[in-house]
């Protein structure tokens, strides 16, 4: 590079200042600014229809949905220990009634034994 | 007077107390047991359970209306001698608290049945001890301290004329009352 290119190179990267009043009349054409939207909402036709309440409504429905879930998945675990204890309680039952039944069998025989030895009764 | 009221709320704490019973130093039988059932139901346990319960079982859900807790424990096992008397002890221990009474108790050789009843103002629990040689069943159910609600599961299975056998009282008629509960 001679001398004269290095110069034009020189000159057309040298610093220049804007002309007074251009970042004004920039940010004046930005449209976010003009409809008062923040920038990301900005971005595609879809979003700048989109109304500003979008956003809180979406966060609440995702909230319900995972409620609605959680809801779902508590209940689900209720009716399986209600059916579980269900289980449980049947069970008890049985093996208590079959205990009373042995039991009473037991006290018969005693009672027996005690008259045929003229004893008790 | 304050020590009187301490020593009254100590007292009818330990009423309250009374009618529970610790079934947990059994359910290390369950290692050594063919078959085992261990089961405690508490309250909400028994209305959760009883709200499923059906018209097939009419029965049940009428007998546990008054119930406060179940606790089943029940081992089946292998061989004789894989429990021990001294395994009892500590509920029949818990059994001397105020409030129980023993019902009746029949021991013929290795096998033994006792039946407890405790009856403090309104609370009323019933704990049976069955002792085989190769089995063990601990039963306590805690309800009302009306015997003849707790007595209804003895109904079922045909044994609410026990105490007045046992004490000789309408004999014959309760022997007729048991051979219709039998059949």
């Amino acid at each position: 590079m001679n001398s004269r290119e290095e110069n034009l190179v020189r000159s057309a990267l040298r610093r220049v200042d804007p002309p007074a009043g251009f970042a004004e009349r920039v940010l004046a054409r930005l449209p976010a600014e003009k409809s008062g939207r923040k920038w990301y909402a900005m971005r595609g036709w879809r979003l700048a229809l989109m109304p500003q309440w979008a956003p809180a409504a979406a966060v609440l429905l995702i909230a319900g949905v995972v409620l609605g879930s959680w809801e779902a998945h508590q209940i689900r675990e209720r009716k399986a220990k209600a059916e579980q204890a269900k289980v449980e309680l049947l069970e008890a039952l049985q093996i208590t009634s079959a205990k009373i039944q042995y039991t009473r069998g037991r006290v018969f025989r005693a009672l027996t034994a005690a008259q045929n030895k003229g004893g008790l009764l | 007077m304050i020590q009187n009221l301490v020593s009254l709320a100590l007292v009818a704490s330990g009423l309250c107390v009374g009618q529970q019973l610790d079934l947990s130093s059994l359910d290390k039988l369950a290692e050594k047991a063919k078959e085992s059932s261990v089961i405690t139901l508490d309250q909400d346990k028994i209305a959760m359970a009883s709200g499923l319960l059906d018209n097939g079982n009419a029965n049940a859900k009428e007998i546990v209306k008054g119930l406060k807790g179940v606790s089943v424990r029940s081992f089946e096992f292998a061989e004789k001698g894989a429990y021990s008397m001294a395994d009892v002890e500590a509920i029949r221990k818990q059994l001397t608290a105020p409030g129980w009474s023993k019902v009746f108790e029949v021991k013929d050789g290795n096998e033994m049945v006792q039946m407890w009843f405790f009856s403090v103002k309104d609370q009323g629990a019933m704990a049976l001890i069955t002792a085989e040689p190769t089995e063990l069943t601990v039963v306590h159910l805690t309800g009302p301290a009306d015997l003849a609600a707790l007595g209804k599961l003895a109904r079922l299975a045909g044994v609410s004329n026990l105490p007045k056998q046992l004490t000789g009282e309408g004999r014959n008629k309760d022997k007729g009352k048991t051979q219709d509960d039998e059949n």
